[in-house]
């Protein structure tokens, strides 16, 4: 044999290689003739749908990185894989991955013990009490369902079907009619059997590449076992309780804001346990309102001081991140310190800032 | 043993081969000769599957090359460009891996070839030095000793002699005749006249890729019908013999074979005689004749000045 | 040929000289964990390091976890890379052909025995990491028989054993690409250390980028993309996902690089 011919068997192998499972990934799929009402009712039927697999998620929303909100940070703002269990609502494990260890929640009935490898810590918290997102909503179904909540008909459109993690799979798009929207479209795809949402993209205003985008890449619809999800903290490690996303921030609650709605948005949900926070909004156009104990609320704003994008005016510090805004009320001695944050544009938040603390402020409320 | 078609190879633009039909046959002691760079190294490593042939046949032991390879070369012992071993091992150590890499030499007999080769060459009292510590002398006997392990019917040695000392290369000599006595032939490539000369049976010369001669040495040194003169009455004889002689340095080439005749006639007139015999060619004549077709180097009255000292 | 390729492996000063150079790290790591009880910051330092504190017995993983990201390629590149080009330099190859060799059977011999090379010094890094950890690190009462593994589950005695051997494997397995790039340089040309400079290369080249965003779509085919996946047998349930691809993956890298040696050394002129 000569040279050449060997060479060129050696090409044809690496070709080979190469192609397979590029062609596997680009084969088409097969599109169904579902339409996007059929399609959102499917997906909002299957809240019950039992599943495992293993998801990537990419954010690219830069926030400001304090002790608090450090974990809500990383987890918009970088690369994230998780591995999932879900047999119901009450019963779901979802790990984070990462190169030498990992961060587990492990759900049963209304809480949820953290498991982090790395500092051997388990840290129980009751459900209700929190409201920072955790990694848990970084899963196609879960944040599926949190921006089609409200979701009117007529915001829908079809997507061609593509082919996720071996499935095939409608997708459906969402357009968001709210005027005080900041997230211009998500991009969803759901499994055409089942209709469990295994790849969502959420789309701020002005940018062009997917900000945030989590994706299933190996599923199964069955019902995990139940020893996969159940969790026995190990000998040594260290067990502590936990609360809205850390110890300070369960500490002391300076202030409450209550109102039926805000700068336009109404009230989600029923007060909070211990008037922790209040949320508004519709569908993906969501705005939150907390008020902040001195401890928390001074390093943010440092943290924010020094933050790039920053813009400082009278009604506080406003920091953009993608299709997020947040806003933090200026430091007012004996006062509280209000951070609002939220899906919505800075008008809008503008507006709520100055319903919620600002200078002409009317009273709690009565704001509409 | 080793018949070539051909053979040619091209690195390149460069020709380094060209057409080289070799024949070497049973029980030769071939010399194969060349200058340096002249393409000696690049046919025997041809000959042996390491460079392979831009075109034309070899054949070893009757086989084609390199295609039966694994049959052939288990009865061929090689020494190419120089001997080659692991340093960090005894000679011995060497061997036994050699011979256990390929075919051909059972492991029972291991030892005792091992033993016989080492005693062949002149190796078995250095005992377990590493080859590290070796000198270059002893560093070619161990490549011949791998080289003989399994008793070749052809051994294929390039340079066999290189960087030995005089009483080395006169113990490869004889060394060499032996195994030749016992049934080997022998392809041996040298740039050296005088060992070839003293050695071998058959030559070919190859000069700048081209085989310019092959033939039985005995033939190349048949005598040229003149007879060789030494004698300190040079004129007296030169005259004596009128036109019948050239004088050629300081000795009187003389037409004829009849070296007892010529004895007499000169010793009749009075001229003393000091050596005579018939005129033979050296090798390095021949070898030069052949390697200048101009004739530009040859020696002697039919010198031609103009082209002068190019060669 | 390949018993005696071994024979060759195990004979060289030199592969014991490596073997103990590897194995030194660790040791020294050790060592420092066991003076000053300072572990490594969590997210940080190699995998399992910070655990070993509590629990010895996962020291042989640490220790692997030490090793594998430079010192075991940078040695895995450097015996592969000697392999063909050693011979060479040295003189020897051709008086291997010529034994006569076959020069597919040849790359064949030298490959295994740079894996033998390779399980060799898994085998010895783990279980010096084994007596280090047994002897120097672990403050946890010897009744407890339990590891906790990295989802926090509590592994027995049987599966650590069980786990530890497959990360060996997989760590083992890892090495493959590595050795047939170098394997392929090696053919390529006569100084073994321009074949180990080579791979080298590939690997940094690989190595940065995958700490590259942009090189995404790449990341699939770099051939350290999925060495940490190690890790994922110490997950509860095992995360088989990376070790399946990667094992996958080294095996395309063998395929590859070793069809691309077999193509250049069977054809090619020994000139050295």
């Amino acid at each position: 044999m000569t040279a050449v011919r060997r060479w060129c068997l050696v090409a044809v192998g690496v070709l080979l290689l190469v192609a397979t499972p590029l062609a596997v990934n680009a084969w088409p799929a097969g599109d169904t003739e579902i339409t996007a009402r059929q399609l959102l009712d499917k997906v909002q039927a299957a809240d019950d749908v039992a599943y495992s697999g293993y998801v990537e998620a990419v954010g690219g929303l830069s926030l400001p990185t304090t002790d608090e909100f450090g974990a809500v940070a990383d987890l918009f703002g970088g690369a994230s894989r998780l591995r999932v269990w879900w047999r119901s609502d009450e019963s779901w494990r979802v790990d984070r991955l990462a190169a030498s260890g990992e961060t587990d929640l492990f759900h049963a009935g209304d809480a949820t013990t953290t498991w982090d490898y790395e500092r051997l810590t388990t840290t129980a918290t009751l459900d209700a009490l929190v409201f920072l997102p955790r990694t848990v909503e970084l899963l196609p179904p879960r944040l599926a369902r949190l921006v089609l909540t409200g979701v009117r008909p007529e915001e829908v459109s079809r997507l061609p079907a593509a082919r996720i993690a071996g499935r095939t799979a409608p997708g459906l798009r969402l357009t968001p009619s709210a005027p005080q929207a900041s997230i211009t479209r998500v991009d969803l795809w759901a499994d055409a059997e089942s209709g469990l949402p295994l790849r969502v993209q959420v789309y701020g205003n002005g940018q062009g590449a997917a900000p945030v985008e989590t994706s299933f890449v190996q599923v199964t619809l069955d019902q995990p076992a139940a020893d996969v999800v159940a969790f026995e903290p190990p000998p040594g490690s260290q067990p502590r309780f936990g609360g809205v996303g850390s110890d300070s921030l369960l500490g002391h609650i300076p202030a409450a804001f209550e109102s039926r709605a805000l700068a336009g948005l109404p009230r989600v949900g029923g007060a909070s346990p211990a008037h922790l926070f209040s949320r508004y909004g519709r569908g993906v156009t969501q705005l939150l309102v907390l008020a902040l104990d001195y401890d928390v609320s001074e390093p943010l704003r440092d943290q924010l001081a020094s933050a790039a994008g920053v813009v400082v005016d009278d009604l506080g510090s406003a920091l953009a991140a993608g299709p997020l805004h947040l806003r933090l009320s200026p430091h007012r001695h004996y006062e509280p310190s209000w951070l609002l944050v939220g899906t919505v544009d800075d008008k809008t938040l503008r507006r709520a800032a100055r319903t919620v603390y600002g200078a002409d402020a009317a009273p709690a409320g009565m704001a509409s | 043993m080793i018949r070539t078609q051909g053979l040619t190879k091209r690195y390149g633009s460069v020709l380094a081969v060209d057409e080289v039909d070799l024949d070497v046959r049973e029980g030769d002691i071939y010399g194969f000769l060349g200058a340096n760079g002249s393409g000696k190294t690049t046919t025997v490593r041809m000959l042996l599957g390491l460079v392979l042939a831009t075109s034309g046949d070899i054949e070893l032991i009757g086989q084609p090359m390199p295609r039966a390879a694994a049959e052939v070369l288990p009865q061929v012992g090689a020494l190419v460009e120089g001997p080659a071993a692991y340093g960090h091992l005894s000679g011995r150590a060497n061997l036994a891996l050699i011979d256990a890499a390929g075919r051909g030499g059972t492991r029972a007999s291991r030892r005792r070839r091992i033993d016989t080769v080492l005693e062949q060459v002149g190796l078995d009292q250095v005992g377990r030095r590493p080859v590290r510590a070796y000198s270059m002398g002893m560093r070619q006997r161990l490549g011949l000793a791998a080289a003989l392990l399994r008793t070749p019917r052809l051994l294929v040695l390039d340079e066999p002699t290189n960087g030995l000392d005089p009483q080395g290369i006169r113990e490869m000599r004889d060394l060499l005749v032996e195994l030749h006595r016992r049934g080997s032939t022998i392809f041996l490539s040298s740039h050296l006249l005088a060992e070839v000369e003293q050695l071998c049976t058959r030559v070919g010369v190859l000069d700048r890729g081209r085989l310019v001669l092959q033939d039985e040495l005995a033939d190349l040194r048949a005598p040229t019908g003149r007879t060789v003169v030494l004698t300190p009455d040079v004129d007296a004889a030169h005259a004596l013999l009128d036109g019948r002689s050239v004088l050629h340095g300081d000795r009187l080439l003389v037409r004829g074979t009849d070296a007892a005749a010529l004895n007499a006639e000169l010793v009749r007139a009075g001229v003393r005689v000091a050596e005579l015999g018939p005129e033979r060619r050296s090798l390095e004549d021949v070898v030069l004749a052949v390697t200048d077709p101009d004739g530009v180097a040859h020696r002697g009255p039919s010198r031609v000045p103009a082209r002068g000292e190019a060669a | 040929m390949i018993l005696v390729e071994l024979r060759k492996l195990v004979r060289r000063p030199r592969t014991w000289v490596t073997i103990g150079l590897l194995d030194a790290l660790p040791t020294l790591v050790a060592i420092l964990l066991a003076i000053t009880d300072l572990g490594p910051r969590a997210g940080t330092g190699p995998p399992f390091l910070s655990a070993v504190l509590s629990d010895g017995t996962l020291f042989p993983l640490a220790a692997l976890g030490i090793v594998l990201p430079l010192f075991l390629p940078v040695a895995v590149a450097v015996v592969a890379g000697e392999a063909v080009a050693g011979e060479a330099q040295g003189g020897t190859l051709r008086y291997l052909l010529v034994r006569p060799v076959g020069r597919t059977r040849l790359l064949m011999a030298k490959l295994v025995s740079v894996i033998a090379f390779v399980v060799l010094t898994v085998v010895v890094v783990a279980a010096t990491g084994y007596v280090t950890g047994a002897l120097l690190l672990g403050d946890q009462p010897l009744q407890t028989t339990l590891t906790t593994s990295v989802s926090g589950s509590a592994l027995s005695a049987t599966e650590v054993w069980q786990r530890t051997g497959l990360a060996m494997g997989y760590v083992m397995i890892s090495m493959l690409g590595v050795a047939a790039v170098a394997l392929f340089f090696s053919t390529l040309t006569d100084t073994p250390l321009s074949a180990a400079l080579g791979a080298l290369a590939l690997l940094i080249a690989s190595t940065l980028l995958l700490t590259l965003d942009a090189a995404d779509a790449l990341a699939p085919y770099l051939p350290t993309r999925y060495w940490l996946a190690f890790i994922d047998l110490f997950r509860d349930p095992i995360l088989w996902r990376d070790v399946v691809r990667g094992a996958l993956q080294q095996g395309a890298y063998v395929l590859v690089f070793l069809g691309a040696a077999w193509a250049n050394f069977t054809t090619k002129d020994i000139t050295s």
